[in-house]
C-alpha cells in the first residue's frame, strides 16, 4: 500500500518542462446525483485539492466547476488550453502530475485525438464514457461542433439512431471497457445510451478512434462514487479506523481508498520522514543576515540546507516543532549517535525503532545517494555541513501547529536575532484536509498568519500550497473556491 | 345530479392511500414496483401554479370538448404540446407512431401561455414532451369510472397537475381513494391502470395540466426531482 505523502522520484525531481502543452483541468458538479450535503461538499473540496496540487506545480490551470462538461471546455478554450481534463466531483488523483504528463505525450502523438476516457461497452447500450474523468482535445471538440457531453439515456419511442462500431479485443478492468473504439459502417438504433454516447457516435463518424485510458492512468486515480451509499461513505470518511465500517462498503474503490487513508491515518501517528517530500534548496536565500534561529519542522535534511543557504554561525540555535514525537525523538537520537557519514547504514541499523516513510524503506541507500548528488554536491560537503550544524544548540518541541500555532510563537517570540521559520507542507496534506473540512483549515490558517512576525524569515506552503512568503510578505493572497450547486435539494 | 354509478364508486373508496416510504430510495422500485396509485412530486411544488392558472382560465372559451360521448361530462381539453389545440391521444393518428411523434411541436396555445412553457421547458425533468394538454372539468362535470391502461401495465407515468382543485372537486382511485391534489397546485405522477373518476361539485372550473413525456437523456434530472420529492414526503 502506497503512502500519498512519501516521496518518489517522480515527485520530489519532476520536471516541469516534460509539460510543454497548455492543460487546464475542470470540475464537473455531480452534486444532483449525491444525496448527502456532507459528501456533495467534501468530495468537491477534496477534488480540488488534487486538481491544486498540479496547478501549484504550474502543470495545469483551474478553469472552474460546472455541472455541464461543454461550459468547462468553452473556458479552457477561452484561456488558450490545447487540452482539458475533466474530473468529476469525487475523483481522488494524488498523483495528477502523472496523468497530466502522459496526457501531454498522448497530445503529442496524437495530435487530432478527440477525447479518451473510461469506455463504457456494456452489452445492449451503445458505448459511452464513464463521466469520472475526460481528456479532451480541445480543437478537435470545437471541430465537431463543440458538442455537449450528453447524460445516459433511455428511449421507449425514439430510439437513438448511432453509427456501428468495433471495440478491441483487448479489454482493461472489466470485459465492457475496451482499449480502443472506432467507428465501422452503416447504423443501427438502441434503446439505452451510455454518457457521452453522442461523443462516441461523434468520434466513428468521423474516422476518430477513441483510446480508453491505460493501467498506468488508472492507477494515479480513484474515483469514490460518491452517490452509491453517501451517508455510509460520510460515516466512513469521519471514522476512518472503523475497520467493521470500511469493511461493510459495497463500493470496491470506495472501500479500497477508505482503507488506503485509514491506512494513511494509522501510520502518519508516528511516521518518521528521514527524508524531505520536497526539493532542498528551491526558494533560495531569503534571510538579510546569518540565521540566528530556525524553527523547523522534523523532516529531513531541509533545515540544514535552509542554514546553509542563509548563512549561520555557531551560536545559531535549532528548533525543532513537530505534532509527532517520534519525529523529534528521530532527530535527537540522529544527532546524538551519527557521524555524518553512510546515512543510509544508520537508518539500516535503526530501521525497527522508527515508523520511516515506506517509499524509501529497503532503498536506504539509493535515496541517500540522490541526496549527496542532487542536493549536497558530495558527501565530503554534506559532512562538513554536518559537523558543524550537529554542534549547534538544539531544541525539541511538541506542538501541533495547525491547532496550536500560539505554542510555537510563544517560544519564537522568546528568541531573538535573525529568526527563519519553516513549516513545509503541513497545512496543505491531503490528510488535514481530509480530516477537517477546508473552511475551518483556512480560518485555523488565518489564525496561524495573525500571530507571524513582520521580521520573521518564512518558508513553507499556506493552506492552498503557496508559498508563505509570497502569501504573507508579497499580498499573494488566496482563498479557495467555495462549492456552490444549482442542486440545493437532496 | 350526478350518476349513481359514479356516486356508488365514490362512496366505495372513502379513505385516502397512505404511502408508506422505506428509508432507502430506489427509484426503479418506486416507478415499477411500488405499486403506489399516485406520488406527490413536492420537490416542484413551489412552481407558479396560479400564474398557469389563470394563463389556462384566460383561454377558457377555446377548450374542446372532451370524450362527452363517453365517460366525461363538462370535461374539456385545450393542448398546449402535440399535433393541433385538440390532439387526442396518439394512436389515433395512424400506425406509423414515429411519423406521429415527429410531427409534434407547440401549439398557439403554449405562445398564450409563456409560464406554462417556460416550465415545460426548464423544470419539467424530461427530454421529449408527447401531449401536453390543460384539462377543463366545469362547475358540475364528471368523469365517470375508467382505466387509461390494462391492469397488469402498473408504474407511475403520466403527470396530473392541479392549477387548482376547488372544494367539492375529487379524483378517486378505486381501491386508494382520494388523490390529495391541492387547490394552491400540486404535482403527482398517476399510475392510470388503476381505475379512476373525477367529480366537480364545486361552483369553480376545475383546471389541471396533463404531461405524457418520453424522459430520454433526463433520467437523472427526473430521478433527483424524484429523489428530492421521495424525502420531502416521507417527512
Amino acid at each position: 500500500m502506497r503512502d500519498h505523502n512519501s516521496i518518489t522520484e517522480g515527485e520530489r525531481y519532476f520536471d516541469i518542462k516534460d509539460i510543454d502543452v497548455p492543460v487546464g483541468v475542470g470540475m464537473l458538479d455531480i452534486s444532483r446525483d449525491i444525496p448527502n450535503h456532507f459528501v456533495r461538499k467534501r468530495c468537491f473540496d477534496m477534488t480540488y485539492w488534487m486538481l491544486n496540487q498540479s496547478v501549484k506545480q504550474d502543470q495545469c490551470e483551474y478553469r472552474g466547476f460546472s455541472h455541464k462538461v461543454s461550459s468547462l471546455l468553452q473556458a479552457s478554450l477561452d484561456a488558450g488550453d490545447k487540452v482539458c481534463i475533466i474530473a468529476a466531483q469525487g475523483l481522488m488523483a494524488p498523483k495528477l502530475y502523472k496523468i497530466i504528463r502522459k496526457t501531454v505525450t498522448y497530445y503529442k502523438h496524437n495530435p487530432n485525438f478527440f477525447v479518451m476516457g473510461h469506455i463504457m461497452a456494456r452489452k445492449d447500450r451503445y458505448p459511452g464514457l464513464h463521466r469520472q474523468m475526460l481528456i479532451v482535445n480541445l480543437e478537435t471538440w470545437q471541430r465537431l461542433g463543440s458538442p455537449e457531453f450528453l447524460e445516459q439515456g433511455f428511449f421507449w419511442d425514439r430510439k437513438q439512431t448511432y453509427p456501428n462500431f468495433e471495440l478491441s479485443e483487448e479489454t482493461l478492468s472489466a470485459e465492457y471497457t475496451p482499449a480502443w473504439i472506432k467507428g465501422d459502417t452503416g447504423t443501427q438504433q438502441w434503446s439505452v445510451v451510455e454518457d457521452g454516447s453522442n461523443w462516441i457516435a461523434l468520434a466513428c463518424e468521423h474516422g476518430i478512434k477513441v483510446d480508453n485510458f491505460d493501467n498506468e492512468m488508472r492507477e494515479c486515480k480513484a474515483f469514490l462514487y460518491p452517490y452509491e451509499d453517501p451517508d455510509k461513505l460520510e460515516r466512513a470518511w469521519k471514522n476512518l479506523q472503523d475497520e467493521e465500517l470500511l469493511d461493510s462498503i459495497g463500493n470496491y474503490t470506495q472501500r479500497a481508498w477508505l482503507r488506503k487513508l485509514a491506512y494513511q491515518e494509522h501510520i502518519e501517528k508516528d511516521r518518521v520522514y528521514a527524508y524531505n517530500t520536497e526539493r532542498l534548496s528551491g526558494e533560495g536565500v531569503r534571510a538579510s543576515a546569518p540565521v540566528d534561529s530556525i524553527f523547523s519542522a522534523a523532516a529531513g535534511f531541509k533545515t540544514m540546507m535552509l542554514l546553509k543557504n542563509n548563512g549561520f554561525h555557531e551560536n545559531t540555535i535549532v528548533n525543532y516543532y513537530d505534532w509527532c514525537d517520534s519525529s523529534l525523538k528521530f532527530k535527537q537520537h540522529l544527532l546524538e549517535t551519527w557521524d555524518g557519514v553512510d546515512f543510509h547504514k544508520w537508518l539500516l541499523e535503526h530501521d525497527l525503532e522508527y515508523n520511516f516513510s515506506s517509499t524509501y524503506r529497503g532503498n536506504y541507500e539509493e535515496f541517500w545517494k540522490q541526496e549527496i548528488q542532487k542536493e549536497f554536491g558530495s558527501e565530503q560537503e554534506f559532512k562538513e555541513l554536518w559537523d558543524r550544524y550537529s554542534k549547534l544548540k538544539h531544541n525539541f518541541f511538541v506542538i501541533d501547529l495547525v491547532n496550536e500555532p500560539e505554542k510555537l510563537f510563544y517560544e519564537i517570540n522568546n528568541q531573538s536575532g535573525n529568526i527563519v521559520l519553516w513549516t513545509t507542507n503541513i497545512w496543505p496534506t491531503m490528510m488535514l484536509h481530509w480530516n477537517v473540512d477546508i473552511d475551518e483549515i483556512e480560518q485555523k490558517y488565518l489564525n496561524f498568519e495573525k500571530l507571524v512576525p513582520s521580521d520573521l524569515v518564512l518558508y513553507g506552503q499556506d493552506y492552498l500550497a503557496n508559498d508563505l512568503e509570497a502569501r504573507i510578505r508579497k499580498g499573494t493572497v488566496e482563498t479557495h473556491p467555495k462549492f456552490v450547486t444549482k442542486w440545493k435539494n437532496l | 345530479m350526478f350518476p349513481i354509478e359514479l356516486e356508488d364508486y365514490l362512496k366505495n373508496n372513502p379513505k385516502s392511500f397512505q404511502i408508506k416510504y422505506p428509508d432507502m430510495f430506489d427509484p426503479k422500485w418506486t416507478i415499477t414496483e411500488s405499486g403506489w396509485p399516485w406520488f406527490h412530486l413536492s420537490a416542484i411544488d413551489d412552481q407558479p401554479w396560479k400564474e398557469m392558472y389563470a394563463e389556462a382560465e384566460a383561454l377558457i372559451d377555446k377548450f374542446h370538448s372532451h370524450r362527452e360521448d363517453s365517460y366525461g361530462k363538462g370535461w374539456k381539453s385545450l393542448t398546449l404540446h402535440g399535433l393541433n389545440e385538440d390532439t387526442q391521444s396518439l394512436e389515433q393518428y395512424g400506425e406509423d407512431r414515429n411519423a406521429t411523434l415527429e410531427q409534434l411541436d407547440w401549439t398557439w396555445v403554449a405562445d398564450e401561455c409563456p409560464v406554462t412553457k417556460k416550465f415545460l421547458t426548464d423544470v419539467w425533468p424530461a427530454e421529449y414532451l408527447n401531449r401536453v394538454r390543460f384539462m377543463l372539468l366545469e362547475p358540475g362535470g364528471y368523469i365517470l369510472p375508467h382505466q387509461d391502461r390494462p391492469s397488469d401495465q402498473k408504474r407511475l407515468s403520466v403527470c396530473n397537475i392541479s392549477l387548482n382543485m376547488p372544494e367539492g372537486c375529487e379524483m378517486v382511485m378505486d381501491g386508494f381513494g382520494c388523490v390529495p391534489f391541492k387547490d394552491e397546485g400540486s404535482a403527482f405522477l398517476m399510475d392510470i391502470s388503476n381505475k379512476h373518476a373525477v367529480i366537480n361539485r364545486s361552483d369553480k372550473p376545475r383546471i389541471h395540466m396533463i404531461i405524457h413525456y418520453e424522459i430520454g437523456r433526463r433520467l437523472r434530472d427526473f430521478f433527483y426531482v424524484l429523489r428530492s420529492s421521495y424525502y420531502t414526503n416521507r417527512n
